[in-house]
């Protein structure tokens, strides 16, 4: 069987990389076809902690991995001014305290918050109170339940990502191919895509192929007209600038996203640099004031021009369409406020593992679309197209929750979202939650309950009650509890090393980049 | 960090100080209960409870699963008090026996998922190597040998530490303990029967009992059984699934039985034997309803040939919570009692409760939000029973045909799957396709329970994932043949479930 994956980049290369190690050992042939003239996006830098079980599974060394892209660790995102101008809070890989009979901790907090010093919720997580000191340390080493319960993922180079997997793959037996597509040939009957024509005239011919081509979703799009939901409605922002500038002072172990009067900037730093970008909305400022705004909040001198980038929220109608597969920005778009864009490429390679077609050793059932022995089954395709619907469904709420949990009113753009009709979905949840802090839960998705605790509460969205089973307990009680919680997170987090001598002392330190505090 | 915010005191509603939880039986104590350890002394709780017993409890078909133990933590029951006060035995699951057309025969077991160092689920080992499931099942095996050994918690390396249990219990023994423990509580227990139920707009305003006491609440907990005795003055928007005929009936035993229930099929219906201490109970349901029967209103009858019921309709409120009244247990839902399924809803019924208690008047949201859980657990759990009479085994054009011919010749009763649903189709199609177990969110049962449900009717996946192809065929064989040998072992070593009810019985009285 022979794969063809269109476009390397992140996408591109993550797929190759696990169709190599997945399938080592069966008799399937994987190409990749990139051109160096077409640039990758690149911009997604930062990452949610499933990246870890994906670069395990492929026996990938964590501290080489991260030498080679300039990775840092990421304990969280830092929000400023969501909420309001001014305010900053942190969402953090991980929960908040330890629930206590049978009632999630922060509903005793908000109790307890109301009647006596609690602190800041922040201070019973982990991952907060050591990204706000620049501390790091792995969770296993912890020595108390919660000093263990946090989660982390990486900061790095996507480009080095993708040329490190790149080395990967092709040591695995994938074959790299150097062109641009200029046709695509179909199956006459079937409608498959059979070959596509490169700009060198070479022909490459394959049974499934994989649609890794960017925005423009060559194959996906342009060949088979899956078609596009616009989700604008949703997430206005249509337009990104992207710029590296040099690192200046402590690295810190998380990203951090700003809003802005017609959009956000954000910032990650790397080992080597600091990636910086301005996701925005182009009817409420011009593409010059959206470089202005983020030249001015460079760290450090700029290292490269600018780069621009057009989008359009929203997600490709079929993920999978005849025998192809979309994944990363030929599937959809939603803007990296929470570093989903490769949180979205994998989950749409392991939904591909888990659905891969079969090679069929007898005349497969008529039903199906065959190719050269290759058996379409429409159960896979549909099975795919749910679980990838409901995934991107489900972070487009998220984010969403980002625009229209606060008050700001102090620009065009804030004041539409808050004049917005939500989804239903998310109108539900948000009034749950301000009527009684209550979140609702559901199983399969990438953002589970303390996420949800974390943007609402980090962005003033105060419930009016709280659970009223917290009160039966007595605030002494709790006191005593809540102080030894804080007490047991701040004191590991004290003996904890700063997040670059741990990335020194972990071997993870590039040799191309040594850390250097300024 | 801002304080929460303070509603101006005009437009504050009414904060909740009483909750009035009306039945008899199971779900009326487990909720007092649940309730009387979850919330503070500012809020009181009463329980009027009629004086004759809740003969429909039997609808809970005298079985819980693994989590029924936490559950009961909830109620302040401890396993130790559970078996030290009824005739509890435990129960590795249910044995299924000449089921279907096809007549199966498994045990379906609670069972933990296969710890695993492969990259594919266990059960695709399983369809590459043409094994059986059920050898790997140490609660099954285990079930069927008569055998019962706690799993050792502190020794995870065990195969029997995989195996997870629920309880047998006498709907009746159990209620008596639960009403015991109310006397500890601060409940106030009313004993009555409400002949009148006074609304106000779309809520409950008034009870009054047959001694002529009215009494009111700020929310009511209808736990009266099938016949939702308060809730229906509300609402009557039912779904129904099918009506049945239900009798019970008690055998005494010398020794307890199996830690598995064993349910046989009937021409019409299905009959379960549960083997407790001291007693055998026999429940059979059948489709012998008395058509004469025209409404809906279920009447359980006690008698010396045990507790009988005519018809009863299995089905669910449309919406469990209606203005300030929530129904719980089967006034909430009736289902079959094949599965574990009914105590398991009246568990996540509890649980549904304690989340949502309404802060004060203002229900709206508690309501929506309940409802919507609500819907989402019937809607599942009645999904898991009806599998049992779906006998899908392939899903080729060319046996398709040949599964109606089957279906057509079974009688209206093992007909009952053949009306189809989406969701169904979604997962029996994948895991036949190729073993994909397909789940929806927060669904009662597991994926271990599909898949040995699956199994145990007959499917297997087309083909194996991808992925099993990189696993050693033989050396994975050989550790299959060490696993199935090495559980067969271990099942030989345990004690039968008897002798091991004995010494645990003497153990817990020693320490006690």
């Amino acid at each position: 069987m022979h794969v063809c994956i269109l476009g390397g980049g992140t996408a591109g290369w993550m797929t190759a990389a696990a169709l190599s190690k997945k399938f080592e050992k069966q008799s399937i042939q994987v190409t990749l076809v990139e051109s160096e003239s077409i640039g990758t996006v690149g911009v997604g830098e930062a990452t949610l902690p499933h990246i870890r079980f994906f670069n395990e599974t492929l026996g990938i060394n964590e501290a080489e991995f991260m030498r080679h892209t300039q990775a840092t660790f990421k304990l969280g995102i830092e929000f400023v001014d969501w909420g309001q101008l001014g305010q900053r809070y942190i969402h953090p890989f991980g929960d908040f305290g330890e629930s206590l009979h049978n009632i999630d901790f922060y509903q005793h907090w908000l109790m307890l918050n109301q009647k006596a010093d609690a602190g800041s919720l922040s201070d019973y997580a982990f991952g907060i109170v050591a990204a706000q000191q620049n501390k790091f340390c792995f969770p296993h080493q912890g020595k108390t339940s919660l000093q263990k319960s946090f989660g982390y993922a990486y900061q790095f180079d996507a480009g080095l990502y993708a040329d490190f997997l790149s080395k990967f793959s092709q040591s695995r037996g994938v074959t790299r191919v150097e062109g641009i597509v200029v046709h695509t040939d179909l199956h006459p009957d079937s409608g498959n895509v059979k070959g596509i024509q490169l700009e060198d005239g070479q022909q490459i011919e394959a049974d499934f192929f994989v649609d890794c081509s960017g925005f423009q979703g060559v194959l996906i799009e342009q060949t088979l007209e899956s078609g596009y939901q616009d989700w604008s409605q949703w997430l206005p922002c249509n337009r990104a600038i992207a710029i590296p500038c040099e690192n200046k002072g402590e690295i810190t172990p998380y990203t951090r996203a700003t809003a802005k009067e017609a959009g956000w900037v954000w910032r990650i730093p790397l080992q080597h640099r600091t990636g910086n970008g301005h996701v925005y909305w182009n009817e409420f400022t011009s593409d010059e004031q959206a470089a202005d705004t983020l030249l001015q909040g460079l760290d450090g001198l700029a290292l490269a021009d600018p780069k621009q980038l057009f989008f359009k929220t929203g997600r490709r109608n079929h993920f999978w369409k005849n025998n192809v597969v979309a994944i990363g920005l030929s599937a959809g778009f939603l803007e990296p406020l929470e570093s989903t864009s490769i949180h979205l490429i994998q989950e749409g390679i392991t939904a591909l593992v888990e659905l891969f077609p079969h090679v069929e050793e007898t005349s497969p059932p008529t039903s199906d679309k065959t190719l050269n022995g290759i058996t379409i089954n429409e159960k896979d395709v549909n099975e795919y197209n749910a679980r990838m619907s409901l995934q991107f469904e489900r972070v487009r709420d998220f984010l969403l929750l980002h625009y229209v949990a606060n008050k700001r009113t102090d620009s065009e753009m804030w004041r539409y979202f808050n004049s917005m009709i939500l989804p239903d979905s998310l109108q539900e949840k948000i009034d749950l939650w301000t009527r009684r802090a209550y979140i609702q839960r559901y199983e399969f998705g990438a953002f589970l309950p303390p996420s949800w605790l974390a943007v609402m509460l980090g962005q003033n969205l105060i419930p009016e009650h709280y659970d009223p089973r917290v009160n039966k307990y007595q605030i002494a009680e709790l006191q005593k509890h809540a102080a030894d919680m804080r007490q047991d997170i701040a004191q590991a987090v004290q003996n904890c090393m700063t997040h670059s001598d741990f990335i020194k002392a972990y071997g993870a330190a590039s040799n191309t980049a040594p850390l250097r505090k300024i | 960090m801002n304080k929460m915010p303070q509603k101006p005191d005009n437009l504050k509603h009414k904060a909740l100080s009483r909750i009035l939880i009306y039945g008899a039986g199971i779900a009326a104590n487990q909720v007092a209960l649940a309730l009387s350890k979850a919330l503070g002394s500012n809020i009181e709780l009463v329980l009027v409870t009629p004086e004759q017993p809740c003969l429909s409890d039997v609808l809970y078909g005298g079985v819980t699963s693994p989590e029924s133990y936490d559950m009961n933590l909830r109620l302040n029951l401890s396993e130790p008090e559970l078996f030290l006060n009824t005739n509890t035995s435990f129960s590795f699951g249910s044995h299924y026996q000449n089921w279907g057309p096809c007549k199966q025969n498994w045990v379906q077991c609670h069972h933990l998922p296969f710890a695993s160092d492969n990259p594919v689920d266990f059960h695709q080992l399983i369809t590459r190597h043409k094994a059986q499931l059920s050898d790997y099942l140490i609660s099954a095996i285990a079930a069927t040998e008569g055998k019962f050994a706690h799993p050792p918690a502190e020794n995870p390396s065990s195969a029997l530490s995989r195996a997870e249990y629920g309880y047998h219990f006498d709907h009746h023994q159990l209620n008596n303990l639960l009403t015991t423990k109310l006397k500890s509580t601060k409940i106030k227990v009313v004993k009555g029967i409400v002949v009148k139920v006074e609304l106000d707009d779309d809520s409950i305003d008034t009870l009054t009992l047959e001694s002529g006491e009215t009494i009111t609440a700020d929310l009511y907990l209808d736990c009266s059984g099938i016949n939702s005795d308060l809730l229906k003055h509300l609402s009557q928007a039912k779904t129904t699934f099918r009506a049945v005929n239900v009798s019970y009936i008690e055998q005494k035993n010398d020794n307890v039985g199996n830690p598995c229930r064993a349910l046989s099929p009937l021409n019409d219906g299905w009959q379960a034997k549960t083997s407790l201490r001291g007693k055998n109970s026999i429940l059979t349901v059948t489709s012998k309803v008395r058509d004469s029967l025209t409404n809906d209103t279920c009447l359980f009858v006690s008698n010396e040939n045990g507790i009988h019921s005519d018809k009863v309709v299995l089905g669910h409120q449309q919406q469990a919570w209606v203005g300030n009244c929530i129904s719980l247990g089967h006034a909430a839902c009736t289902i079959e009692p094949l599965t574990p399924a009914p105590m398991k809803l009246l568990g996540l019924d509890i649980l549904r409760l304690l989340e949502l208690i309404p802060v004060d008047a203002n229900m709206k949201l508690e309501r929506q939000e309940y409802n919507r859980r609500f819907i989402n657990d019937v809607t599942h759990a009645e999904l898991f029973n009806k599998t049992f009479y779906d006998f899908r085994t392939t899903i080729t054009d060319n046996n398709e045909k040949k599964e109606e011919n089957v279906n057509q010749s079974l009688t209206s009763f093992w007909q009952y799957g053949m009306e189809r649903s989406q969701l169904l189709d979604r997962k029996i199609i994948q895991f036949l396709h190729r073993g994909n177990l397909v789940s929806y969110d927060l669904e009662p049962f597991n994926q271990e329970d599909w898949a040995i449900l699956h199994y145990g009717m007959g499917r297997s996946p087309e083909r194996s994932d991808r992925l099993v192809e990189i696993i050693d065929y033989k050396k994975m064989q050989e550790k299959l043949d060490n696993m199935k040998a090495g559980i067969l072992h271990l099942v030989s070593k345990m004690p039968p479930h008897s002798i091991y009810l004995s010494k645990f019985l003497q153990y817990l009285k020693d320490k006690h």
